[in-house]
């Protein structure tokens, strides 16, 4: 056929006025010529911007938030010297803790079952995986990231339960969108760590260096937008008490409906040790102040095994720790070692604290 | 006359937006028109923050002052005509085109390129750019009926000429790719 003509046929076509008799000439055209073939589809099919469901509702969001104003998070400007953040060299934190029973689920748009392609860590068991656009990832223990087929050519979502650090391949047109609960992370930079267990209802974001956005989406219409810098450390507490206080924090808290939002300082500059944000990556356990039961849910899942509190009073302590071993009776030894009083036997997987 | 998107009748979408500020109707709106509108607006500005800006600010707009929304009749094309006219206001703005081709979406590259593959992905390439480098008009033609589904009317409406020129627009886009593709 002439170029001519085909072209002509085609004009036809967009125009919706083809006859049947052309359409016919223009199909023969089409099946015995391959150039033709490609000719036609890629001027005649649609050729549709790409826009995923979780960048779709982070836009939604972002509109409704300005019909209301500014944000309500200031912004707080912290001062960190950079030679603290060289050695986790572009490393991005975050630790989620949400509450299963909070699940108020992205929206109807984002359809868990898309995500098929699945990697998942049982008890006491550490992965180190590369996903297809390149992204490495450290999964931590019981934990699940699960993607799409499509990932890493039409969308980079991740839904997140439990805890992953990710050094995130760079590809400016295809950000990275982590979903955990109604927490969304954006990347803009290269490298994070995610953490989501379903027993904790709790929300972290720690940052160190390189750029996310944080995007808390309660409901449609109560989205929260957090750009989160280098050194700082976003909490999200589903509950109204904050039992467990972050440390150096104050900078600024924002009671929602039932949600809890609160900034700080998770890197000091003038500290060597490793935070515990990110200790867990080099196979360490690092606890800071933290609450009582918080770590034996932590070592619950480090060690697979089941630890039962039998004493209440127990929960009230916050301890600071810093261990790197294979058997869970050591590090209670080293519990017990920062002073305060308590007990345990071990029997199979079963450890009762008392 | 208003176009039915699937199932969904944007008459009815449309006054529950204006009238009761409904979020759910103006999330369907969102949802089915956001991508699509991108890119449309990017294929005039060939900058994704620039398009992204113009719609972000544009569904603000659109939810802050819904009322607007009654006193046009036609949905699809009121979108349409909006964005191009604040996508080429921009555009006017910042006097800087760039590059069209390096702000598309790439195509996902296969590692594996059989000598078949390579020659349709080079033609489909050929193509793309030869689109790029169309006339503004004949451009916005063939983008709105290839891409946005749009009908003459439809397109004759949202660049405000009449039907006919569109048609007019559409033949030079034939031709022009025609001579730029050797054929």
């Amino acid at each position: 056929m002439q170029g001519e003509r085909f072209f002509e046929l085609i004009h036809l076509y967009l125009s919706k006025k083809i006859s049947v008799k052309e359409q016919v000439e223009l199909d023969s055209a089409i099946t015995n010529d391959e150039k033709l073939s490609v000719l036609f589809k890629e001027l005649t099919k649609p050729k549709n911007m790409i826009v995923g469901p979780l960048e779709l509702e982070e836009k939604f969001g972002k509109t409704m938030n300005a019909t209301r104003g500014r944000d309500e998070v200031n912004r707080t400007v912290l001062k960190i010297s950079r030679n603290a953040f060289l050695k986790y060299a572009a490393a991005i934190l975050i630790g989620i803790f949400t509450c299963s029973v909070l699940y108020y689920g992205i929206s109807n748009s984002y359809n868990v079952d898309n995500f098929s392609q699945k990697i998942e860590t049982k008890n006491g068991e550490r992965k180190n995986v590369t996903l297809p656009d390149g992204t490495h990832v450290w999964l931590n223990s019981a934990s699940t990231i699960a993607f799409k087929k499509s990932f890493g050519k039409e969308n980079r979502d991740i839904s997140l339960t439990g805890e992953a650090y990710f050094e995130v391949s760079k590809n400016q047109n295809l950000p990275m969108y982590i979903n955990a609960k109604e927490l969304t992370v954006k990347v803009v930079g290269t490298s994070f760590n995610v953490r989501s267990y379903p027993d904790e209802n709790r929300a972290e974001a720690s940052l160190v260096e390189g750029k996310i956005e944080l995007f808390i989406n309660k409901d449609q219409k109560d989205s929260k937008f957090l750009q989160v810098i280098p050194g700082e450390k976003i909490s999200v507490n589903y509950d109204k008490k904050l039992n467990n206080q972050p440390k150096n924090s104050e900078t600024s808290k924002i009671p929602t409906k039932d949600m809890i939002i609160q900034k700080s300082i998770f890197l000091k500059n003038n500290s060597s040790d490793v935070p515990a944000e990110i200790a867990w990556k080099e196979n360490k356990l690092v606890f800071d102040k933290e609450p009582f039961d918080n770590i034996i849910s932590k070592l619950e899942k480090w060690y697979d095994v089941q630890i039962e509190i039998k004493n209440d009073s127990l929960k009230q302590h916050n301890l600071s720790g810093n261990m790197e071993s294979d058997h869970i009776e050591d590090v209670l030894e080293l519990l017990k070692s920062t002073g305060i009083e308590f007990k345990f036997k071990k029997e199979n997987n079963l450890i009762t604290i008392y | 006359m208003e176009p039915k998107g699937g199932e969904i009748d944007w008459v009815v979408e449309k006054s529950k937006i204006a009238i009761a500020k409904d979020a759910t109707a103006f999330k369907l709106l969102f949802n089915h028109f956001y991508a699509p509108l991108l890119g449309f607006s990017l294929s005039i500005t060939g900058n994704k923050e620039i398009s992204e800006d113009i719609m972000a600010d544009f569904m603000v707009k659109l939810w802050t002052q819904p009322e607007k929304l009654l006193k046009i009749n036609h949905l699809k094309t009121y979108l349409y005509t909006s964005v191009k006219n604040l996508s080429l206001n921009a555009l006017e703005k910042i006097k800087v085109r760039h590059n069209h081709l390096n702000s598309l979406n790439p195509e996902p590259r296969d590692l594996i390129n059989p000598e078949r593959e390579f020659l349709i992905k080079e033609l489909k390439n050929q193509i793309e750019q030869a689109i790029a480098q169309l006339p503004p008009k004949s451009k916005m033609a063939l983008i709105l009926i290839r891409d946005n589904d749009c009908s003459y009317k439809e397109a004759a409406d949202i660049m405000e000429v009449s039907i006919k020129t569109i048609d007019r627009h559409l033949q030079i886009a034939m031709g022009k790719i025609k001579e730029n593709l050797n054929l």
